[in-house]
């Protein structure tokens, strides 16, 4: 090795770490080109003669190769330092699911399974919610896409990654917190910036992203303070923005807006439809409350009990419920559920209460299958809204009216049929009103929609389905009983 | 993986308008073998970091009670043992004899019967007179009670130092050296032990009072039957501290007691400190058996005393 | 009988603290005074006040050699105390945050430093660091008279203290550790921060107010320790381990000089006060900025 070549190469090595410490990549792309360069050509990776070298000269071609190795292959396969790499893996992965989710379950070491074979397949750009009652496994699954749970058994795959068991800050994922898990001794600003900069993210690019997510969220006037000094609602802006400040492969939500009150409620869903709608990337959403999920999400899944009961956009599950669950979780004010029989005779099956008995609807006669005499006890539900004053007069059921609310644009009559308790939405100026003008009429008579009258078996709570549409959690593939 | 790079550039290259490349099926399931093989690996780590963990736990505590295990070591070791250039953590034979002169060649059993009776005494005293001031600062409105609240705390800045000269006189010239009262009655209260207890009982519901005054029980009887029995882990608490501190307390027994029959077993013990090798591991067995009571009822009370000092005292 | 229930509840009060109060009047408040009287005079061998020398007594400390060396002794000391016994406790602290099979038996261990009374500790060390029997010198292959030598006394015996530190200080942290919220450890792990970064920037940072309040615990615990000097070092060799508190002893006790005794303990009271209130100033501070 010639002396010249050696001091070259410690001056190189100096300015190289140099360059890396200030993240410089396209110097360093090019000192590394020059370096390759000079590999090829006088060899000096391969140390044959000891005996004129030095030691230090071996430390600085042995770290010499290291700074190599980890500039070049560090800084582009890193997706938030290439910007054209993250767009060609996020362009590649469009045309197949975002996230797999194949039999996932969750076993306590006490025995509770928590989720039970969860299937799904997300697709980019996607808006899923999970939704049910406390307890039901929702965000026990989302912790375990997360990676803050174990998952006991089947398979997670992010793209074309299985990741049931990498670390969850190398899935590329970003979450927010329901009690927003804000950095406390951080100002706003490094509270949004602490991923990017743990992802080494350049300083200038960091804060052009933060700045950019902070006016997106009407933070930006608040970067300089600290957590306790905001109140709750810019807490979860704060929280909501350092998720979006980073590009993930999919954004998980664990019932951001839960600590809200009511009206920041409302608000925070309109912006964080509008942040979706901006950003087009996948956001997974955790809630309990239904009219969160009806109204920001592109599919829902609906949970009970670590089960899935029904995956389908917010139109699907409200008027094809596949179960009584369904249809009472979703819909407000809740769907009427009044017990009857389904009774065959002479051929004609009707649906009798005690109160009334009116006949199957068309659509569900081919999916019932009865002898002459049988009885199938079931659920027979229908909507408020579905109910009106006028109607077939085959399909009549008698009202017995205790309460009106008028809220201006409709009104709602609460009452009971048979003993069973009933509500009725009638929308302002739908006719047949003129019976309401006395105040003190009791008995009334209403109709149900045929075409929107459910009907649930008693014992499995399964909705007889006018097609053969897939049922979640067992009985016949096409709905029929 | 040649065709990964190569496509991988086709795509790299044409990522502007035009539409990027799909991936071939092939190019997918080399992917998710890769990742596969990942997976496993990550798998793998997070046992390892487990399995460190506990690798690391290990050691340090072993280091943290290197002193302890080496005094057992050597309170087993026969005299003649100890002399050996080796490292000798397990005592290769086994010995009784030990302890066995520890307890003859000096009164260690008297030592250790003065040191329960101080200890039990103080605490005793101690449970008592703090809880019955604690009391009256949080159940009891009177003149004054946060100008002595302040002074009782602020006892607790003054350093033992700057009045034990001045005890000493004082006992002296009292005669009371020499005695058990002299180790006893200094310590019948701490302002620690009003604080802690004060603490417990701010979180005592003021209701249960009232309504016990309103039945017309006395204050006496109150504490005693209803603020007492349910206050027991605050009790327990002050217990175990109280009694480790007074067990292991030095230099006060060591200025007050002359008499061999009232030392305590700390100052007891350092009689035995002496160079040659017999009396050294009689003196270490000594040390262990002189231990043993500290420790056992703090591994017996520490979740009682480590509930006691931070209920409610610790904010983030 | 009505002034007589009077009487009760004005007084009444007062009596429950009685006990406490006696206890604390005369073995508190009233040496504490004698003291400063003391401070003030030459005294005779039974500790009586014979000549009032004002100032004399506290004018003859601070110029006396052996009283700046017990000042630099002691300052060196308290400072390897409270760091090494700190460090102790945080390691310990740290590694058991997260559960993990048998975690109650090595918190046990890592606190059980604090049961253990000082002078029985330091006759176990008086062994560990005997030149020719110890363990310490068959594990570090040295021969170092670890008691004996001028340079290595003043360690090893705040190394002795640090370890009985680092019981209570293990506690400390554990609690502090405890109050940090759980989910910024989850954000962080998902945000792709390493373990080595979230120990610098949320748990050190959560830790600052339990920090205070354990530096100022341990400071005074460090200018209190007398047990261990007596036994392993008596002072010595030469002044190399003479702290303050085993200086008054010394003086008041051997030397029975009680006024410049009870000097030494006033001059000592006010170091620990000014050093408090200065912590306490820059826990203000500190929060203020925040």
């Amino acid at each position: 090795m010639q002396r010249k070549q050696i001091a070259i190469f410690h001056v190189m090595t100096g300015v190289t770490a140099f360059l890396c410490l200030k993240q410089q990549k396209s110097y360093i792309k090019g000192i590394c080109g020059i370096f390759r360069f000079w590999q090829d050509r006088s060899k000096i990776w391969h140390i044959n003669t000891i005996d004129r070298i030095n030691k230090s000269h071996i430390f600085a071609v042995i770290f010499l190769r290291h700074l190599y190795r980890f500039t070049i292959t560090d800084l582009t396969a890193h997706p938030y330092n290439k910007e054209s790499n993250k767009k060609t893996q996020k362009a590649r992965e469009s045309n197949m699911s975002a996230i797999t989710l194949s039999h996932i379950s969750k076993t306590y070491p006490n025995g509770f399974a928590a989720v039970k074979d969860f299937n799904l397949e997300i697709g980019s750009h996607e808006f899923i919610v999970f939704v049910g009652p406390s307890g039901c496994g929702k965000s026990t699954t989302l912790r375990m896409i997360a990676g803050l749970e174990e998952i006991s058994d089947g398979e997670l795959w992010i793209g074309n990654r299985l990741v049931n068991h990498m670390d969850p800050g190398k899935r590329n994922l970003a979450m927010v917190f329901q009690n927003y898990a804000l950095y406390p001794n951080m100002t706003v600003y490094q509270n949004m910036s602490f991923a990017l900069k743990a992802h080494k993210v350049e300083k200038d690019e960091i804060d052009r992203k933060v700045q950019s997510a902070a006016k997106m969220l009407k933070i930006d006037n608040l970067l300089d303070r600290k957590p306790s000094e905001l109140s709750g609602g810019q807490r979860q802006r704060v929280a909501i923005g350092s998720a979006i400040v980073r590009e993930a492969d999919a954004y998980l939500l664990d019932e951001p807006l839960s600590n809200l009150d009511a009206k920041l409620r409302t608000q925070m869903r309109v912006d964080l439809k509008q942040i979706y709608d901006k950003m087009d990337a996948t956001f997974i959403y955790v809630t309990h409350d239904q009219v969160e999920a009806m109204t920001l999400a592109t599919r829902i899944v609906v949970m009970k009990e670590g089960t899935v009961q029904q995956v389908g956009t917010p139109q699907e599950i409200y008027e094809h419920p596949v179960n009584r669950f369904v249809a009472g979780f979703v819909g407000l004010p809740q769907m009427n559920f009044l017990k009857a029989d389904l009774s065959n005779a002479a051929g004609k099956i009707s649906v009798d209460a005690g109160s009334f008995s009116i006949p199957l609807p068309d659509r569900l006669q081919k999916q019932v299958h009865m002898q002459n005499g049988q009885e199938i006890r079931t659920e027979l539900g229908i909507r408020p809204e579905n109910l009106s004053l006028q109607g077939d007069p085959r399909y009549a059921i008698p009202f017995e009216l205790e309460m009106r609310e008028n809220l201006g644009s409709h009104l709602f009559l609460h009452g009971h049929c048979g003993g069973q308790k009933m509500t009725v939405r009638l929308d302002a100026g739908e006719p047949g009103q003129e019976v309401l003008r006395r105040q003190d009429v009791r008995s009334l008579t209403v109709y149900p929609d045929p075409e929107k009258i459910h009907l649930f078996d008693i014992e499995t709570g399964l909705s007889i389905k006018e097609n053969g549409a897939q049922n979640e959690s067992g009985g016949r593939e096409d709905g029929s009983i | 993986m040649s065709n990964i790079s190569s496509s991988a550039a086709m795509a790299d290259s044409s990522d502007s308008a035009q539409g990027i490349a799909k991936l071939s099926q092939q190019e997918i399931d080399a992917m998710r073998k890769e990742s596969i093989r990942q997976n496993e690996k990550a798998r793998r780590t997070k046992k390892a970091r487990t399995a460190g963990r506990l690798v690391l736990n290990i050691v340090v505590a072993f280091v943290i009670l290197l002193p302890l295990i080496y005094a057992v070591s050597i309170a087993f070791m026969p005299s003649s043992d100890l002399y050996t250039m080796n490292l000798n953590l397990i005592p290769k034979h086994p010995t009784l004899e030990n302890f066995q002169q520890a307890v003859s060649k000096i009164p260690l059993l008297r030592f250790i019967f003065n040191s329960f009776l101080v200890a039990g005494l103080i605490t005793l005293g101690q449970i008592i007179s703090c809880s019955l001031a604690a009391f009256s600062f949080s159940f009891l409105k009177f003149k004054g009670k946060s100008v002595l609240f302040m002074l009782v705390m602020a006892t607790m800045m003054v350093p033992g130092e700057a009045t034990i000269i001045s005890n000493y006189l004082t006992v002296g010239q009292w005669g009371w050296l020499n005695t058990y009262k002299v180790l006893i009655i200094p310590y019948l209260t701490s302002a620690m032990g009003i604080f802690l207890f004060r603490q417990f009982y701010q979180s005592f519901p003021i209701s249960v009072y009232e309504a016990a005054k309103i039945d017309g029980c006395s204050n006496l009887r109150f504490i005693f039957t209803i603020l007492m029995p349910l206050t027991k882990a605050a009790i327990g608490a002050m217990a175990v501290y109280t009694f480790i501190n007074a067990w292991n307390m030095y230099m006060w027994p060591l200025l007050v007691t002359g008499d061999e029959n009232m030392r305590t077993v700390q100052i007891g013990l350092s009689m035995l400190n002496s160079v040659d090798s017999q009396s050294i591991t009689m003196m270490i067995a000594g040390v262990v058996l002189i231990i043993l009571p500290s420790i056992s009822i703090f591994i017996i009370g520490q979740k009682q005393l480590i509930r006691g000092m931070f209920s409610g005292a610790v904010k983030g | 009988m009505a002034a007589f229930e009077q009487v009760k509840k004005k007084v009444g009060p007062y009596c429950y603290i009685v006990p406490s109060a006696i206890i604390f009047g005369i073995f508190l408040f009233y040496p504490f005074v004698k003291t400063i009287y003391l401070s003030l005079f030459k005294t005779n061998k039974m500790g009586q006040a014979k000549l009032f020398v004002g100032l004399g007594n506290y004018k003859d400390l601070l110029t006396s050699d052996s009283f700046r060396n017990s000042l630099a002794v002691t300052a060196i000391f308290v400072v390897i105390v409270v760091i090494g016994g700190m460090l102790l406790g945080l390691i310990g602290a740290v590694l058991c945050n997260k559960s993990f099979p048998g975690i109650r038996f090595f918190s046990t261990a890592y606190a059980l430093p604090m049961s253990i009374a000082s002078s029985s500790a330091a006759l176990i060390f008086r062994i560990m660091l005997d030149p020719t029997i110890g363990i310490v010198n068959k594990l570090l292959q040295s021969n170092i008279n670890w008691l004996r030598d001028p340079k290595y006394a003043l360690v090893s015996v705040a190394v002795l203290t640090a370890w009985l530190n680092s019981g209570i200080n293990f506690l400390y942290f554990s609690a502090g550790l405890a109050n940090i919220d759980e989910e910024i450890y989850e954000r962080a792990s998902i945000d792709g921060a390493s373990s080595a970064r979230q120990f610098f920037q949320l748990t050190l940072p959560g830790l600052r107010p339990i920090m205070f309040y354990t530096v100022v615990v341990n400071i005074i615990q460090a200018f209190q320790s007398f047990g261990q000097v007596k036994i392993l070092t008596q002072g010595g060799p030469g002044e190399a381990t003479n702290l303050i508190v085993y200086s008054i002893y010394r003086d008041a006790f051997f030397n029975f000089r009680f006024g410049s005794a009870a000097a030494e303990s006033v001059v000592l009271f006010l170091i620990i006060m000014v050093l408090t209130l200065l912590m306490f100033k820059a826990e203000k501070k500190g929060g203020k900025a925040r």
